[in-house]
């Protein structure tokens, strides 16, 4: 038993011996140490497309991304212009036509001319009204027939409206015309196609009596009518188009596009083949901005924009050959205006045609560039805020240096100059990003290789600019609230010394790609400092 | 305690737990029932944790354990008892714990050095500093972690013709680890464009299993007078549980950084786990939480069987030759069962964009899902040894003097086994009636490398007491040892 206890007392101690023997710490403590990461910052590639992406197939647009670029695009302005308005001129005034209609004689035939020489052989009334104003002066009553051969009611019977009238009384007659038919009578004499034909008879007791009517055909319109008219101004018409230029507004007059087009179209839309022609006459399309300032698209040789509507359809393109389109679309206009005067059988034929109120005049404005310009040196500055948790200042003090690479391989010939300054919370600069060649401030990204003759893209260009940021740079970084961007851009060789420059040539395939990587030294240690 | 955890696999060095609780719940867990339950003497794998006489030699053990030491080692051995002998291990009179715990590449000089600070502040690596530390992992980052207990074993030998029987309920639980040398190599230079990281040399097993054995073992006395006296033969039949499991089966991850610092390479990784219900583990895919039941008998996580078989020769009156095959058979996992799996490429080249990380994230983090069920296998070992007793009228020395080899050959990886095969040569010394057991060995070779072991016995009658260590170096120079190792325990002989 007493070797039992001192077994037993000697066990703990064995063990304590051994763990008495390390040298253990008192502390776990992780080390310090630097590490150099070679990280991968960002890699995108941007085409002028994802850069100004259109916002609309279907209106001009200027395409922004919102900040420093302005890129005409090609785009449609589609106006639908209704012949149904013009259809509604004839409701500028009653036709009216007086006559006598004597008692117990055989049928009176008088004629309501239609106005304008308007000949019509065919017509469907959306709306209008006849109406009748008669007088009996006689001692009797008089039983009276109008009779109007050309009129057909909606259920397929010819009007015919008949009145009772006392003697020596007045009454009056209004008859809604809606949804009737005309046909012009086949028994109606070719000199009277111009003319409603009314038809009257009269009967009375008394020998000898007669009314006098005045007849009235007024707020009429024809959904569709087959005939002749004679040329009709139907009035100006303005169209406007805002165009949301945005910051884009920075490179009036110091942009310049060789190359564009303007493509007018219009077309007479009807399902039927044997219209009456359209003329649209005197267009003038203007670039208008906000302040007033306005520009004219004229053509070169001074003559006005007209044209007619022949076989359903005309085509009008402006280019820099034929007008001054690129000065117009350089003007960067607020908004554009199109105004133009249009007139119905301007040929004033006087063939019979058929017009509808399910025809329509389809007006469109196709404007192409096909970006080929030049931008002076143009200067923009930004301000941004950098938006940085505690946490995450605390973790960029952490770093010692950084060798930053900024790989840009360029498709686009434009040439940037980047100045970077970083500001504290008053915007009082703390440091500027500069590449660490010649001491300039400015981080130089050129512009593709082009054809100095047609401003194609040859090949791209590589710029590697590569920034040292050492620890007190990195310190001042981690207290960096604002970053100013200063960019000064230009198309190739477009100086402000060179009153003409080259212009260059885009494509919306045209691309930048963007490497940013480096080697970041980064202090791993323990979070107390 | 809090043991509801969340389970996601790592890999690339960061290894196994998303919440590294869950893996201090884990050792918390070994350490309580090392220290509250434990006895006695069981053998996992070719390298695991030992009874402190086994221990003593140097894990030398086939041809020298007997009775209830041969538990698990050579059931042949069983027969090594004294007719109407009774053997039992107890937690009195004093507990078994036998552990084993380290590295092969950091020793407590150098973990003084690089994690003990300089005047209390962190140090702060030089170049050389990151070379040198650095170049530790260049021949492995293993760290591993054994402990091994038997809640209660008995045996019994009546004569020699019924044979020898034997109860055990023994646990182990354990796991090592393998950082890849990459890894550190990227945490303390960096990413060096050009430069291939390759992570395959990533280890992660772990786990803690319980066996319900019954052994039978008989000997066979030899009448001739020929050289071979004795013939022995024993069988053990194993019930295990499996109370978790967590290992990673295949990595084939590699990450290179190119001319533009543009980061490709292959995810490639398979994991399994299983947790017993008491653990409360909550994984990720999981949308209930599960309640924490801790203890020594929770529902096993897996089941399975195995057997070991053995042989012994005693040869003259001197020698014995021992060969077994221990722990064949297998575990079926099927509790809280789940799978971890990454096959993707990798590729990052703009740090700002988001998806790419939130993909690298995903690939780094790997799917995870539960399954029904998977199998691991049991640490199955080939085990040869020979001894040989000095007799006393033959003994160079006082007293009384055994000698051992032998050699250990795992078949797998899993915790407490080693693919590399292990030999070991030990002794056990009785100088005199008053003086303890001696015992010493090395061993060379399994996942303990080279191990100088001593161990010291105490017989008190009916009980005896046993003190060692398997790496003695942690003694003699204890800050330039790479390891440690103890174990002590008693056993009841009648």
């Amino acid at each position: 038993m007493k070797r039992l206890i001192s077994t037993l007392r000697i066990s703990p101690l064995l063990l304590a011996l051994i763990i008495g023997c390390f040298d253990l710490p008192e502390e776990l403590i992780l080390p310090e140490w630097d590490v150099d990461l070679n990280v991968p910052i960002t890699n995108k590639t941007y085409t002028i497309y994802d850069m100004f992406k259109p916002e609309s197939k279907n209106s001009l647009t200027s395409t922004l991304t919102g900040d420093d670029f302005y890129l005409v695009q090609s785009g449609d302005y589609g106006a639908k212009s209704e012949v149904a308005n013009y259809l509604d001129m004839f409701d500028q005034g009653p036709i009216s036509q007086s006559f006598v209609i004597p008692a117990n004689t055989p049928e009176t035939t008088t004629f309501l001319v239609f106005p304008d020489e308007m000949e019509i052989e065919e017509a469907t009334f959306k709306s209008g009204f006849l109406s009748f104003a008669i007088q009996n002066p006689s001692n009797g009553v008089i039983l009276t027939l109008f009779r109007i051969p050309g009129i057909i009611k909606p259920n397929g019977t010819e009007l015919q409206i008949e009145c009772s009238l006392p003697a020596f009384s007045s009454d009056s007659i209004i008859y809604d015309l809606t949804d009737h038919r005309y046909s012009i009578p086949v028994n109606q004499q070719e000199q009277n196609k111009n003319s409603l034909q009314m038809v009257a008879s009269a009967n009375s007791p008394v020998s000898g009596s007669f009314e006098n009517v005045n007849s009235y055909l007024f707020n009429f319109s024809f959904s569709s009518l087959t005939g002749s008219i004679q040329r009709t101004s139907l009035g100006n018409k303005r169209i406007s188009t805002s165009l949301d230029l945005n910051d884009a507004a920075d490179f009036r007059d110091k942009f310049f596009i060789k190359e564009g087009s303007l493509s007018l179209r219009t077309e007479y839309i009807s399902t039927n083949q044997n219209n009456f022609g359209f003329e649209v006459s005197n267009i003038q399309i203007s670039a208008m901005r906000k302040n007033g300032e306005q520009k004219l698209l004229r053509r070169i040789d001074g003559q006005s924009i007209t044209f007619s509507l022949v076989n359903g359809s005309y085509n009008l393109t402006f280019d820099e050959s034929n007008s001054n389109l690129t000065e117009f679309i350089s003007f960067l206009p607020d908004s554009v205006v199109i105004s133009a005067e249009y007139i119905l059988n301007p040929s004033n034929d006087h063939l019979v045609r058929i017009v509808s109120n399910q025809d329509s005049i389809m007006f469109s404005v196709q404007l192409s560039t096909k970006s080929i310009f030049a931008i002076k040196q143009t200067n923009f500055t930004d301000t941004l805020e950098i938006d940085l948790s505690q946490d995450d200042r605390e973790k960029i003090r952490d770093g010692m240096g950084a060798d930053l690479n900024i790989y840009l391989e360029n498709a686009i010939p434009i040439d940037a100059f980047v100045k970077v300054t970083l500001t504290d919370e008053n915007y009082s600069p703390l440091f500027t990003l500069t590449k660490n060649q010649n001491g300039v401030d400015s981080l130089q990204f050129l512009g593709s290789q082009v054809n100095n003759n047609t401003g194609q893209i040859i090949s791209p260009t590589v710029t590697l600019n590569t920034i040292k940021l050492d620890s007190a740079k990195i310190m001042q970084l981690s207290n960096a609230h604002y970053v100013i961007i200063s960019t000064t851009m230009n198309t190739k060789n477009a100086t402000n010394e060179n009153p003409n420059p080259p212009t260059v040539q885009f494509k919306s395939s045209d691309w930048v790609n963007i490497k940013c990587y480096g080697r970041v030294k980064y202090h791993f240690g323990s979070e107390e400092k | 305690m809090l043991w509801k955890s969340q389970i996601s696999f790592w890999f690339g060095g960061k290894i196994v737990m998303k919440n590294i609780f869950i893996l201090k719940n884990l050792l918390f867990a070994i350490f309580l029932i090392g220290v509250v339950s434990s006895t006695a003497f069981p053998q996992f794998g070719s390298s695991g944790t030992i009874d402190a006489r086994s221990m003593g030699l140097a894990k030398t053990y086939n041809s020298t354990s007997m009775g209830i030491y041969s538990i698990g080692i050579n059931p042949a051995n069983l027969s090594i008892m004294d007719e109407g002998s009774v053997e039992f291990s107890t937690i009195i009179p004093l507990p078994f714990i036998s552990f084993h715990s380290g590295t092969d590449f950091l020793s407590m000089n150098q973990l003084n050095y690089y994690f003990g600070g300089v005047d209390g502040k962190a140090r702060v690596l030089t170049e050389n500093d990151k070379q040198d530390f650095n170049e530790l992992f260049s021949d492995g980052g293993a760290v591993f972690a054994n402990f091994s207990t038997t809640l209660f074993s008995f045996a019994l030998k009546s004569s020699i013709e019924t044979g020898s029987f034997a109860l055990s309920v023994s646990d182990f639980a354990g796991g090592n680890v393998t950082i890849p040398q990459a890894i550190v190599d990227l945490g303390l230079n960096g990413n060096q464009p050009g430069k291939k990281y390759d992570f395959n040399d990533e280890k992660f097993k772990s786990w803690w299993i319980r066996n319900y054995g019954i052994s039978y073992s008989r000997e066979f006395p030899m009448e001739s007078e020929g050289w071979l006296k004795n013939i022995s033969a024993g069988i053990s039949f194993k019930l295990v549980h499996g109370y978790y499991y967590a290992g990673i089966e295949k990595v084939n991850t590699n990450i290179e950084t190119g001319s533009y610092n543009e980061i490709t390479g292959n995810a490639d990784m398979i994991g399994y786990s299983a947790f017993s219900d008491g653990f409360g583990v909550k994984y990720d895919f999981d949308s209930l939480e599960h309640e924490s039941k801790l203890g020594l008998f929770m529902p096993p996580a897996g089941n399975g069987f195995g057997f070991d078989l053995g042989l012994s020769f005693r040869l003259e009156d001197n020698w014995n030759v021992s060969f077994a095959l221990t722990d064949i058979g297998s575990i079926n996992w099927t509790k809280n069962a789940a799978k971890f799996n990454v096959e993707s490429e990798i590729f990052i080249d703009d740090l700002t964009n988001e998806e790419q990380l939130d993909s690298l994230k995903d690939k780094f983090t790997g799917n995870a899902e539960a399954i029904g069920s998977f199998s691991t296998g049991l640490p199955t070992v080939f085990r040869f040894g020979l001894g040989y007793a000095v007799n006393e009228e033959d003994n160079f020395l006082p007293g009384t003097l055994l000698l051992g080899l032998d050699y250990n050959q795992g078949f797998n990886d899993l915790p407490g086994n080693s693919l590399t095969p292990r030999v070991s040569f030990g002794f056990e010394w009785k100088p005199g009636d008053w003086i303890p057991y001696l015992r010493s060995g090395i061993s060379i070779g399994g996942s303990d490398g080279f191990a100088w072991a001593v161990g010291l016995g105490l017989y008190t009658g009916v009980i005896e007491f046993n003190f060692a260590t398997s790496y003695f170096q942690t003694i003699v120079s204890p800050n330039a040892a790479k390891q440690i190792s103890f174990a002590f325990g008693s056993r009841w002989k009648f």
